[in-house]
């Protein structure tokens, strides 16, 4: 539908055809750019960013929340920050990390991960609260300590919560990826990819870039998000679907 | 032999204006094996009377005693059956929920595993060992809530009104699935309800509390055989007896 009213759009000639290429051009063009390796090759540099950034981010992240969710003295501390922090887009903070750490990589994977890391923590903060009062009763009425109370109740019950959070995290690492690339001059990435295609008014390539960016961003949501969800909080019904 | 000793107990907390008492001076002995109901109206302190047994709370005055040692916290010789269905974890199955207190108390995986199954069979769900909670019944996940309670083998049941959110069907259902499992298990059971039939069908002795604050009204006996009919004209006259000291118009 999108293709249709977009080919007829360049049929009409609104737009100069170099300023707007045909969907068979775009798509002979991601065809190519598949072929020859230069799309996978950026889409790689992008995704081990991604990894890494988010990695780091959702460690930090439900670290940072487990903690608010257990002491209160944290929670008084962090949430003010972290609550404040969240709704700031990660990329405003990107010219400074690139003062502080310089371009390419560095700067990258860092702002990845302090930008997921927010609703990471606020997501994980709340689902360690959200856990039932009874669990907790029936848990300690079978004898569970306290250790036992956090890793097979606290941690389980909250995970409903975790998992919002990481998918939160995720797009908002991914987001932020692919802008940030375009700052911090990396050699390699999509964001790079589509930012230097500008450079020789390359819009076919830049809607190929930005057609992978989709793909990827999918792929993640129903090949890692989905199938984790349907092993656990779907399968216990802690979750509506 | 007296199993749990309920001495001149009394328990204050904070309300909004100023302390309150929710028991007083409450002294019941429980039998061993003796099925006890508590039974009295809403703020009567039945369920405060109950959570002071299970430890959850430490009295104020007097002290409680099981088998002779003084209460000062929870115990794995007692088990707790709470009203709420959301007791169970949903994250583990049936099997999984009713091993968590052998888990707790360091049973090996093959003991876990038998005595999960035979317990779950004991509630009569063994079919159903590898379902989640929210694929049972309410019914079911409060069997499964029964078998969890006693897989560790406590020898005290602390049951706070298990049935009360069910169906009336399914709850004389339970009720007599609860009775067959008491007569097998022969734990000392500590049931608090506020259904005056079901007190009379369940109990050897129904002691009833009155409100404002919680003190002991009567200690009724019930000398009825097994299994109970609850339309003989002798069930009904405990009925009528028991809500005589509730102070309730029937």
């Amino acid at each position: 539908m999108v293709a249709l009213v977009w080919q007829t759009v360049v049929m009409l000639g609104v737009m100069p055809a170099r300023l707007f290429p045909g969907v068979d051009r775009v798509v002979a063009t991601f065809g190519r750019l598949v072929g020859n390796g230069v799309l996978p090759t950026h889409a790689l540099a992008t995704l081990a960013r991604l990894a890494v950034g988010f990695a780091l981010g959702a460690i930090v992240g439900v670290t940072l929340g487990i903690v608010m969710g257990r002491s209160r003295w944290a929670e008084d501390v962090l949430l003010p920050l972290v609550s404040v922090g969240n709704p700031i887009p990660g990329l405003a903070y990107a010219p400074l990390f690139v003062i502080w750490f310089g371009l390419g990589n560095l700067p990258a994977v860092l702002l990845v991960g302090f930008a997921a890391a927010f609703p990471v923590a606020v997501n994980t903060w709340t689902g360690v609260r959200a856990v039932k009062p009874i669990w907790i009763r029936s848990a300690i009425a079978m004898g569970a300590g306290e250790r036992q109370i956090f890793r097979k109740v606290v941690l389980p019950g909250a995970l409903p919560a975790v998992m919002t959070g990481l998918r939160l995290g995720l797009a908002r690492a991914w987001r932020v990826l692919v802008a940030v690339e375009m700052l911090t001059s990396v050699p390699l990435g999509l964001g790079w990819l589509i930012f230097g295609a500008r450079e020789f008014l390359a819009t076919d390539v830049m809607l190929a870039g930005i057609a992978v960016i989709g793909l990827v961003g999918l792929g993640l949501e129903k090949l890692v998000f989905e199938p984790l969800e349907r092993l656990t909080v779907v399968r216990w019904g802690m979750l509506a679907r | 032999m007296r199993h749990i000793e309920i001495a001149k107990v009394g328990y204050e907390y904070a309300g909004t204006a100023g302390p309150v008492t929710a028991l007083r001076e409450v002294t019941v002995d429980v039998a061993t094996s003796e099925f006890l109901c508590l039974v009295g109206r809403s703020g009567c302190g039945k369920t405060t009377l109950l959570n002071l047994v299970a430890g959850f709370l430490s009295p104020t005055r007097g002290e409680i005693r099981i088998s002779g040692r003084i209460v000062t916290g929870h115990g794995l010789d007692r088990g707790v059956v709470f009203q709420d269905f959301a007791q169970l974890f949903p994250w583990r199955t049936a099997q999984r929920n009713v091993e968590f207190g052998l888990e707790m108390r360091g049973a090996g995986a093959a003991e876990r595993t038998e005595t999960a199954r035979r317990f779950l069979r004991l509630v009569d769900l063994e079919r159903f060992a590898g379902a989640y909670p929210h694929e049972l019944s309410g019914g079911m996940q409060q069997r499964v809530a029964i078998a969890r309670a006693l897989a560790y083998n406590p020898a005290v049941l602390l049951m706070d009104e298990p049935f009360a959110a069910l169906d009336a069907l399914t709850r004389d259902e339970m009720q007599r699935l609860l009775v067959d499992v008491w007569a097998e298990t022969r734990k000392t059971v500590l049931y608090v309800t506020h259904n005056v039939a079901e007190a009379v069908y369940l109990a050897d002795r129904v002691i009833v509390l009155s409100p404002h604050p919680g003190t002991v009204v009567a200690d009724v006996r019930v000398a009825l055989p097994r299994p109970r009919d609850p339309l003989s004209l002798a069930f009904l006259e405990y009925q009528r007896t028991i809500v005589g000291h509730l102070g309730g118009r029937g």
